[in-house]
């Protein structure tokens, strides 16, 4: 009797939790900031779940460049449907690796045109430009304030900013990537002997963005490479103008982050719509106040009013993701050869 | 001979058997993997290519840097020890127990939340208006050396104290009687016993430090400073180069093989054969006058214990400051409820493992230690070798191994299948080292008695062996549990990310925002720690360590 009423009970909850899980369940891969609980993630993740009876399965990894390396590892076995987080460093490899299916969402005629290079793959859904932020109240070991560095070139070349920036390894980071992609469209052939000067500057190469950043805003150093809009969150969310972002006249490397489909999908149509969703004027401007970085689209309707008092660079630089294609190892090997002396 | 021939004796051999394929079977793999994708020539490129001979030459200078000053701390911060009060030994020597089976990402993040260019000391040292000396040290490739000595120097350091205590005390009344200096008495007391566990804690700190994820991931500066187990992280999660990955592994294997044999085959901490006969207070007074015979020399050496002491503590002290203030500050109980999960992981992972290996380790012993009763040398010699395998290879190396085994990785089935098995091989000659001695010593001759008794082996097993190794048994458990809550590369490389462990969990919230809920777990694994290896010390198994 006893025994009946074990596998009663048993094939009870059995149902109830093939019942329970009725609904689909759409898996992301992303990037730790994205999902974090200051990130856009759990707020688009509520207002998506409301309309598409699903489920959104975040699974982050440190960036960008991990996500990549994620899905090299997984191959045609991954199980995420969609993959949000790549930059244009990560989106050059894309193609190589045959893992995207066409979004099928058509180009817009949006505010990244003059430096974005149009992927079918690849969907963006926000974008900034690389910059190194600057703490206002670091201190020299002689206790003078840091002087702002006036320029690129200054930044590199002094040495009162001797072993004082923090940058990240562009093997894992994609934000190290990008400073590399940076001062080769700066210094161009002379881009090994930026790299050298580089070298004498940096204090620590962090795997990722976040390692480096948290360091930096405990204050241990004064300089850190980010995006300018990092210092719109400090000025919107922590109330300071401390951290402010050096805005350059050699011009500064724009990053686009984008977001595409896996061939491997099994929900495509319910990963098409959550692309077509992050591209809301509503989400976007989530994406904008909690991800701190600018809308693709032409919108400045509740955007946080730090957007309006931070500087944007005069002159925006990229590369064609040929190019990237083409040089990332060799530049990224120059960069491994100047680091390891 | 008509004993033993029992099915304990062939168990002992399939578990052995079992726990070395799943260290060599990977091996195996990872370079049927390089054989068949790389050519020869290739193979060749890649070993000289710079990268492969920076990973190689870091790895080998920061290991035997980190030996060298090991060997000759441990020595001098373990004399220093005689100068102190009794309460103080105590306590240093619970810390320095305690720091060898902390988690390397706890030592390594506090290194920075106290000694960092913003840590707690630095800022002092600024408001007194002294410099940080040791801030420039934790940005260098340095710091890898700096916090591997302060894992490894404590634990040396106190069991050559401990060493020294042994020296039966006839042996120092009859140099007191001598009248004999204090060179002479180092030279002849002293020197014996500590030299073998010198060198043993060199050839130890030298092949821990050559594996070490745990702390570079978070203190490693770039191309600068990559070790053989980082770069093949690498290799697998950024670059998905196998090649290069299966390159990486076999040299890892075979640099560690070499010097964890050569460790094994030319020297061995031997115990002191006739024991202590317990007169401390004469031990401690006469050690006392001998190093007052010249006071520079004592309070150089309590300086130095003092300082080890202080920079052993400050990363400890750091990571708690920063826990419970960001506890005072937020809700700790959410906080706790976000970790809860990665704890069910690590407690996952670390039960069955530290079971399998308490089992295995008993079984093993059980049947070396009647082996050589029974005068099968080679034998029991066969055994020995099965069990101790997992010691030459890495845990990164098996882990890229069993990620070769299951053809590039479903890290869901990695993580229910694989990891405790493979933690299980990894902590099994710690634990035979633990249990054996106890087992030799309350055992050897028993057989017969069993068999004069008349009792069956399972009878005996039950009524004698239960009662009497309940203890050992319990020391090898949690010695085991808490090497494999702390172990980091393995686990880093095999679990699943929608399901971390804690050591993961914390590796990710250290490289994000979130320094201080990433101290929030290192407080949780520190207690944790602390709480296991104080019941280990307690029990006494710190001798047969």
């Amino acid at each position: 009797m006893l025994k009946i009423k074990y596998l009663t009970l048993t094939l009870l909850l059995v149902s109830s939790q093939s019942f329970a899980t009725t609904s689909k369940e759409l898996v992301i891969y992303t990037n730790d900031s994205f999902v974090s609980e200051w990130g856009p993630g759990p707020t688009l993740k509520k207002n998506f779940e409301r309309d598409c009876n699903c489920k959104i399965k975040w699974i982050a990894a440190a960036d960008g460049a991990a996500i990549l390396a994620r899905l090299k590892i997984d191959g045609l076995r991954s199980k995420a449907d969609v993959v949000l987080g790549l930059d244009d460093s990560t989106a050059a490899a894309v193609d190589s690796l045959g893992f995207f299916a066409e979004s099928g969402i058509p180009k817009m005629s949006n505010a990244i045109e003059k430096f974005h290079h149009h992927s079918p793959k690849l969907v963006p859904y926000d974008f900034g430009f690389y910059s190194f932020m600057f703490d206002t109240e670091a201190r020299q070991k002689d206790g003078k304030l840091f002087r702002r560095p006036t320029s690129l070139d200054d930044l590199l070349t002094s040495d009162e900013f001797s072993k004082s920036i923090l940058i990240q390894d562009p093997r894992s980071s994609a934000t190290g990537l990008g400073l590399l992609f940076w001062l080769k469209s700066v210094y161009g052939d002379t881009y090994e002997k930026a790299l050298s000067k580089l070298r004498q500057q940096a204090l620590k190469v962090g795997k990722g963005w976040s390692e480096s950043y948290s360091l930096f805003t405990k204050g241990e150093a004064p300089f850190v490479l980010s995006y300018s809009t990092s210092e719109a969150y400090h000025r919107e969310v922590e109330k300071t103008s401390r951290f402010q972002a050096l805005i350059f006249p050699e011009g500064h490397y724009a990053v686009v982050e984008s977001a595409g489909i896996l061939k491997t999908s099994k929900n495509k149509t319910l990963a098409k719509s959550f692309l077509e969703f992050l591209l809301q004027e509503k989400s976007q401007q989530i994406i904008a106040s909690m991800n701190w970085m600018y809308p693709v689209i032409a919108t400045t309707k509740n955007l946080p009013a730090a957007f309006s008092i931070i500087q944007k660079p005069n002159k925006i630089l990229s590369l064609a993701p040929s190019i990237i294609e083409k040089n990332r190892r060799t530049w990224t090997e120059q960069w491994e050869n100047t680091f390891r002396k | 001979m008509t004993y033993w021939k029992s099915k304990h004796s062939v168990t002992s051999f399939v578990m052995a058997s079992i726990l070395a394929t799943i260290s060599l079977l990977p091996l195996i793999y990872s370079l049927k993997i390089l054989m068949a994708d790389t050519s020869a020539t290739e193979v060749v490129e890649r070993l000289y290519s710079g990268s492969v001979l920076n990973s190689l030459a870091f790895t080998i200078s920061q290991a035997f840097l980190t030996a060298v000053t090991v060997s000759i701390f441990g020595p001098l911060c373990a004399l220093g020890l005689f100068s102190f009060p009794k309460s103080y030994r105590k306590f240093s020597l619970t810390l320095r127990i305690a720091s060898f089976c902390m988690p390397s990402i706890v030592v390594a993040s506090g290194l920075i939340l106290a000694w960092g260019r913003a840590g707690f000391f630095s800022k002092a040292l600024l408001y007194l208006g002294f410099s940080n000396p040791i801030s420039d040290i934790i940005y260098s490739p340095y710091a890898i050396v700096f916090a591997n000595a302060l894992m490894s120097i404590p634990f040396c350091s106190g069991i050559i104290f401990k060493r020294i205590l042994e020296i039966p005390s006839a042996q120092y009344k009859s140099a007191s009687m001598l009248g004999l200096g204090s060179v002479p008495v180092f030279k002849t007391l002293l020197w014996p016993v500590i030299k073998p566990v010198a060198v043993y804690f060199a050839g130890l700190s030298f092949l821990l430090s050559m594996g070490s994820f745990g702390a570079l991931s978070i203190l490693g500066t770039g191309p600068q400073s990559e070790t053989l187990e980082l770069a093949l992280y690498r290799a697998v999660y950024y670059d998905g180069d196998w090649s290069q990955a299966g390159v990486l592994s076999v040299i890892h294997t075979l640099l560690c093989g070499f010097f964890a044999l050569l460790m094994i085959t030319s020297h061995s901490a031997a115990p002191i054969k006739n024991g202590t006969n317990g007169d401390l207070s004469f031990q401690f007074s006469f050690i006392g006058k001998t190093l007052k015979h010249s006071r520079i020399l004592a309070v150089m050496l309590a300086g130095f214990s003092i300082v080890l002491d202080f920079l052993t503590l400050s990363p400890l002290a750091a990571v708690c400051a920063e826990a419970l203030g960001f506890a005072w500050q937020e809700n700790i109980g959410e906080r706790l409820l976000g970790i809860e999960s990665a704890a069910v992981t690590s407690l996952g992972f670390m039960l069955p493992a530290a079971l399998i290996t308490t089992v295995a380790a008993w079984i093993i012993v059980r049947a070396y230690c009647r082996y050589l009763y029974e005068k099968r040398y080679r034998t029991a010699a066969g055994l020995q070798l099965l069990a101790l395998t997992s010691i030459i290879i890495p845990p990164m190396a098996l882990a890229f191994g069993i990620m070769v085994v299951q053809s590039r990785a479903d890290l869901a089935i990695s993580q229910a299948f694989f990891i405790s098995p493979a933690l299980a091989a990894i902590t099994l000659p710690f634990a035979i080292s633990v249990l054996l001695p106890t087992y030799e010593s309350r055992f050897s001759g028993t057989n017969q008695s069993r068999l004069i008794l008349g009792l069956t082996e399972w009878t005996f097993i039950k009524k004698v062996e239960w009662t009497t190794l309940r203890t050992p048994l319990a020391m090898v458990f949690s010695i085991s549990a808490a090497l494999c809550l702390n172990e980091t590369s393995l686990v880093t490389m095999l679990s699943d990310p929608s399901t971390p462990a804690l050591t993961t969990t914390m590796m990710r919230l250290m490289n994000q925002y979130r320094f201080n809920e990433s101290a929030v777990i290192a407080f949780t694994l520190m207690f944790a720690t602390i709480v296991i290896v104080y019941y280990f010390y307690k029990s006494e198994g710190l001798d047969h360590a």
